[in-house]
């Protein structure tokens, strides 16, 4: 598929929208602004209100309070063939009675596309898929993945300015959900609409998107790029959801600024942030270093004895867990190029890390 | 589809011995029997084919069996046009709503169709609550003739087949993915062109598996259209039980009795041929 054939994306507002469920609160005073052509992921636990935020554009459900936009303009009175959205949904929704060519060619029969545009723009959609031999195939003849691929094939043939994923990759087993992200990474490049993401697998988010959106409870919990959401994590949720973390206690030091870490009996100082007050910091484990024995500590760093309590051997990297002399663990991982050696348990080590590389949290 | 023959194929073989006390009973009890009637239909005493040149000797038997097939198409007609909106409306209400309508829609069906026969004469008889009613009313001066008639015919039909639609179409249609007529929505298609291109195919099944019941007990009935029919709506059983009954022509009644089930095989072959030939050019 060229990038001629296809409109560029539309943009997608959310205006202060709720939605209850009966008493049930499930999408709060939710306000986002969508550019045109972004790769935008809605991140969050199971519950958070994802699916529903979605569901709304899709025309689905309708909010109970605020408005939604596409393009500036309120969709609040199409119905949901109005409103030339595509989407792709977690368990596909293929037709069953229909092989994958009708399938594909379903949206552009509704919109009584001839005969001839249709095999064309289902040809190239099977195309971009790498499916261009299944055309006469049955959904039940086709592999999870193939299956996957025609969803997406269906939902893209009409050029719809927007697109919609609610977790497409949730049934594919760890290889094919890899292969599928470089696919889908793929066919962003190729198409050019604005792409809304659902998933609660993080490393997901972190790698297709411009922006994710961390929900947490229907709220918006934090909004970043990868980097930012991965490295400056705005509260105690984003820290512990996005990636591995260690989260540590701070007690006020009675100066502004000055406060001491609870697990490491250790002063910790950092230039007071407006906003407030911080309750803990969050440490990342491949921030954390372990000194062999007699290396000085970086100047300023922050270092500590613990003893090894857990090994997860990955491979490339190792994965510690190690006992503080109060009892609370602290995770750290290290490259194996790295690491000198495979530490055992209950070796004692010195941890150290640089306190730039903390990030202070208010409790969300 | 190739495995999953492969697998049917492995399961079915080591579970064979389930089937084997059906298929014991099916043997005594109906293919014995059938045997029975077929024997007894080209023997009489010795062979002959006396029974089956009757049939084609007098139009009464043909143009009985024609309007016996003609009535059954027509219930089991009524049957899907009744049965589908309810059956939809069941599988779609709230389930509680939906646990009180069932037991309405079944409790007829514990009764005797016998009773849920004659009880029409008590409703649409000359002294029927419905003609008191409407001379109560002043309506109408003399009671109107509603017993006895073709129309009364599909009626009574109609009223004791029609739970058996309404529960093949729900039982089916409670399995349809909903996010299929989401899926088809977003896609483009309205409301009903995404029941009319995906859930009405997805619920054929159903549908068929209620018109062939339907149409084969119809074909059997004969209680009720003696008892709230006129002179010209016997049906092929009607023929059948007086030759049992009343002209004793074990022989006879035998040929009408196979005429019968060749009849109900063929319509049902034919209705099915059509299902799959729709089924394989399936399409928006
Ligand atoms: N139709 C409904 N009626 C009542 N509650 C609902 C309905 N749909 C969703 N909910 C509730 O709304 C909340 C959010 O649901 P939603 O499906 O948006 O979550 P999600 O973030 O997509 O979760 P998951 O990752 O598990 O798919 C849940 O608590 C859910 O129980
Ligand atoms: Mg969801």
């Amino acid at each position: 598929m060229r990038k001629a054939d296809i409109q560029t994306g539309a943009t997608v507002d959310f205006q202060a929208v709720g939605r209850s469920f009966g008493k049930l609160d499930v999408l709060k005073d939710f306000s986002l602004a969508i550019a045109a052509g972004e790769f935008l992921t809605l991140l969050g636990p199971s519950g958070s209100g994802k699916t529903t935020a979605l569901n709304m554009i899709a025309g689905f459900l309708q909010p109970t309070s605020g408005d939604i936009l596409i393009d500036g303009k309120s969709i609040a009175s199409l119905p949901p063939e109005r409103r030339n959205v595509g989407m792709v949904f977690q368990n596909y929704s293929l037709f069953p009675h229909m092989n994958v060519f009708d399938n594909v060619a379903f949206p552009l029969k509704m919109r009584r596309a001839s005969a001839q545009l249709i095999k064309e723009k289902v040809e190239k959609a099977l195309e971009l898929v790498h499916l261009a031999d299944y055309a006469a195939r049955m959904p039940t003849q086709i592999s999870g993945g193939q299956r996957q691929r025609v969803a997406f094939a269906r939902a893209i043939v009409f050029a719809p300015r927007v697109l919609l994923m609610d977790e497409p990759l949730g049934a594919l087993d760890l290889k094919l959900r890899e292969h599928m992200q470089l696919e889908i990474k793929r066919y962003r490049d190729e198409i050019g609409c604005t792409m809304i993401y659902v998933t609660h697998d993080q490393g997901e988010a972190l790698t297709l998107s411009d922006r994710i959106v961390v929900m947490n409870n229907g709220r918006i919990v934090q909004i970043g790029g990868p980097e930012e959401i991965y490295d400056r994590p705005a509260n105690r949720f984003s820290a512990e959801f996005i990636g591995e973390n260690n989260i540590l206690r701070l007690q006020p030091n009675g100066k502004a600024g000055h406060w001491v870490i609870e697990e490491l009996k250790q002063p910790f100082a950092s230039p007071a942030a407006a906003g407030p007050a911080p309750q803990a910091l969050s440490i990342r484990p491949e921030k954390i270093a372990r000194l062999k024995a007699g290396e000085a500590r970086g100047p300023g760093s922050i270092a500590f004895d613990a003893t090894i309590a857990e090994i997860l051997f990955f491979g490339d990297v190792i994965k510690y867990s190690a006992r503080l002399a109060d009892g609370a663990l602290i995770k750290f991982k290290e490259h194996r190029a790295a690491a000198t050696s495979v530490m055992r348990v209950d070796q004692s080590v010195t941890l150290a890390f640089a306190p730039g590389d903390a990030v202070l949290l208010a409790d969300e | 589809m190739m495995m999953n023959e492969q697998k049917q194929a492995r399961s079915e073989g080591s579970a064979f011995w389930l089937l084997v006390p059906a298929i014991l009973l099916l043997i005594g009890l109906f293919g014995y029997p059938l045997l029975k009637v077929l024997i007894t239909s080209i023997l009489d005493p010795g062979f002959t084919l006396a029974h089956y040149l009757r049939i084609l000797d007098r139009p009464i038997y043909l143009t009985v069996l024609a309007r016996t097939v003609e009535v059954s198409l027509i219930v089991t007609a009524l049957c899907f046009l009744l049965g589908y909106p309810a059956a939809y409306y069941l599988a779609h209400c709230p389930p509680r709503l939906r646990t009180y309508l069932f037991l309405l829609i079944l409790l007829p069906m514990w009764t005797s169709l016998l009773i849920r026969s004659y009880s029409w004469i008590v409703v649409l008889g000359k002294n029927g609550v419905i003609n008191l009613g409407l001379i109560q009313l002043g309506l109408i001066a003399e009671p109107l003739q509603m017993l006895y008639t073709t129309g009364t015919v599909y009626l009574a039909m109609v009223q004791i087949l029609l739970p058996i639609m309404i529960l093949t179409c729900y039982g089916v249609m409670i399995k349809i993915d909903q996010g299929l007529v989401r899926a088809a929505r977003v896609l483009g298609a309205s409301a009903w062109r995404a029941f009319a291109t995906v859930y009405f195919p997805l619920s054929l099944a159903g549908v068929s598996t209620g018109a062939v019941i339907i149409f084969i007990l119809a074909m059997g009935f004969f209680v009720t259209p003696a008892l709230v029919g006129s002179r010209q709506d016997i049906m092929l059983g009607n023929l059948i039980e007086t030759q049992i009954n009343q002209a004793v022509n074990l022989g006879f009644a035998s040929a009408l009795g196979l005429l019968l089930l060749a009849a109900t095989i063929a319509v049902v072959m034919l209705f099915r041929a059509v299902m799959r030939w729709r089924f394989s050019h399936a399409s928006v």
